[in-house]
């Protein structure tokens, strides 16, 4: 069963945005579903410091044994801080989702676009109709 | 998510399979048209392509690391005339010779995602083995257990077919069919080699680059020409691989064209050097 933490808010692309101490930034990573499906991450591209993105945009790429898959930005904004701590471990992202494997944290243009993205409870269901 | 299963309910819409003709072409022309095939289809639909090389090919992973002298050594080290490309997928690199390859797209939750796809087109490709006269290793599809530690398949020097990774077509424990996959704006490309021959050893040359001492790595590859009497014409394999893909997913058949202006541009793309050497390390 894939943990689904209440409080923070999802995409059906299975990126999860959480809100962090300073207002208007936020962590973005993939769900526990999504590395589940994935199977081991080897191999994280993330942008730089100072990137701009637009809603959807994809700002890098995760490699897992046998998958490639883009990562898009949920929200528009411009990346403050990447977790380069992935990049000699890529691991992270499997063994703690939403803890030491978050991926960007991101400035955003608008607190308004948070809104059109999944609850926890919108996200589980999307998860159980998939299953 | 139903586990690897080709079962579905009687009231599941048909899908529809779009299918297109067997082709030989060059490394950057035959990634160019698998990606192009990512245009051609939507939720309910699927696309399908077999495919030769010519010349034969060495493909890199997605994220792979070449060897710095690769572009001045492998022409001689390896058959002349060998070709090299960079694949959109991840995984590792595989020698295209004597073998069929198959691309596979569909929309991301068609088939319920990644893992899914990937068992279950498996299955439908181990169908149309079986129906040729292979007998495959059993699958091990059970989620119920740990899973089991993948991290040392990450795109490194080593070949493709050097370890098999779980859910992979495997005979007497050697990988038959490699296959990898990328998820692009909502669809899901897979495509894979089909040994008829183990030549995998010349991707392995690819390694001279990192020091590594190969003679400790046994092969773990093997052909059809080693689990056949004969190897059928390819022809006659396409068309059985084909009829398993299609009543394995109860698609309806439907002729297809890539736009060669896409294919074109793409392949561009695969041939340039930004391309080609995105990973090359110094």
């Amino acid at each position: 069963m894939s943990e689904i933490p209440e409080g923070l808010k999802y995409t059906p692309q299975h990126e999860y945005i959480q809100d962090t101490d300073v207002e208007g930034e936020v962590l973005i990573g993939i769900t526990d579903y999504a590395q589940g499906e994935l199977g081991d991450v080897v191999y994280i591209e993330l942008p730089a410091p100072n990137d701009e993105f637009g809603n959807m945009e994809s700002f890098g790429m995760v490699e897992a044994v046998k998958t490639v898959s883009e990562l898009y930005c949920p929200v528009a904004g411009v990346v403050i801080e990447i977790n380069e701590a992935l990049e000699a471990d890529p691991a992270l992202v499997n063994t703690d989702p939403y803890g030491e494997g978050w991926m960007i944290r991101l400035q955003l243009k608008s607190d308004a676009e948070l809104d059109n993205l999944l609850s926890a409870d919108e996200y589980r269901s999307l998860i159980d109709e998939s299953d | 998510m139903k586990p690897g299963g080709l079962e579905k309910d009687d009231n599941t819409p048909s899908l529809k399979l779009l299918l297109i003709d067997y082709a030989v072409a060059d490394g950057s022309t035959n990634m160019a048209c698998d990606e192009a095939m990512m245009d051609l289809v939507s939720p309910g639909c699927l696309g399908l392509r077999f495919y030769g090389w010519d010349p034969w090919c060495i493909s890199l992973g997605r994220n792979q690391k070449a060897p710095d002298n690769l572009r001045e050594q492998s022409p001689s080290k390896l058959t002349v005339g060998v070709d090299i490309v960079r694949r959109p997928t991840g995984g590792r690199s595989v020698y295209h010779g004597p073998e069929i390859t198959y691309a596979f797209v569909c929309s991301d939750r068609t088939l319920g995602g990644p893992r899914a796809s990937y068992q279950r087109l498996h299955a439908a490709l181990a169908n149309g083995l079986a129906e040729l006269g292979v007998h495959l290793d059993p699958q091990q599809n059970d989620k119920s257990g740990p899973r089991p530690d993948t991290r040392s398949l990450a795109p490194g020097p080593l070949g493709c077919f050097r370890d098999p990774a779980p859910g992979e077509l495997t005979a007497g424990g050697r990988k038959l069919v490699g296959s990898a996959q990328w998820r692009h704006r909502n669809i899901l490309l897979q495509h894979g080699s089909i040994l008829l021959r183990d030549r995998q050893d010349q991707a392995d040359l690819l390694s001279a680059g990192y020091g590594d001492k190969l003679t400790d790595v046994k092969s773990s590859a093997i052909g059809l020409e080693d689990l056949l009497d004969s190897i059928p014409p390819i022809e006659q394999i396409v068309a059985i691989l084909t009829e398993a893909i299609v009543t394995g997913f109860r698609a309806n058949r439907e002729p297809a064209m890539l736009d060669p202006t896409s294919v074109k541009k793409l392949a561009t793309m695969y041939r340039s050097d930004a391309w080609q050497w995105r990973h090359e390390f110094s």
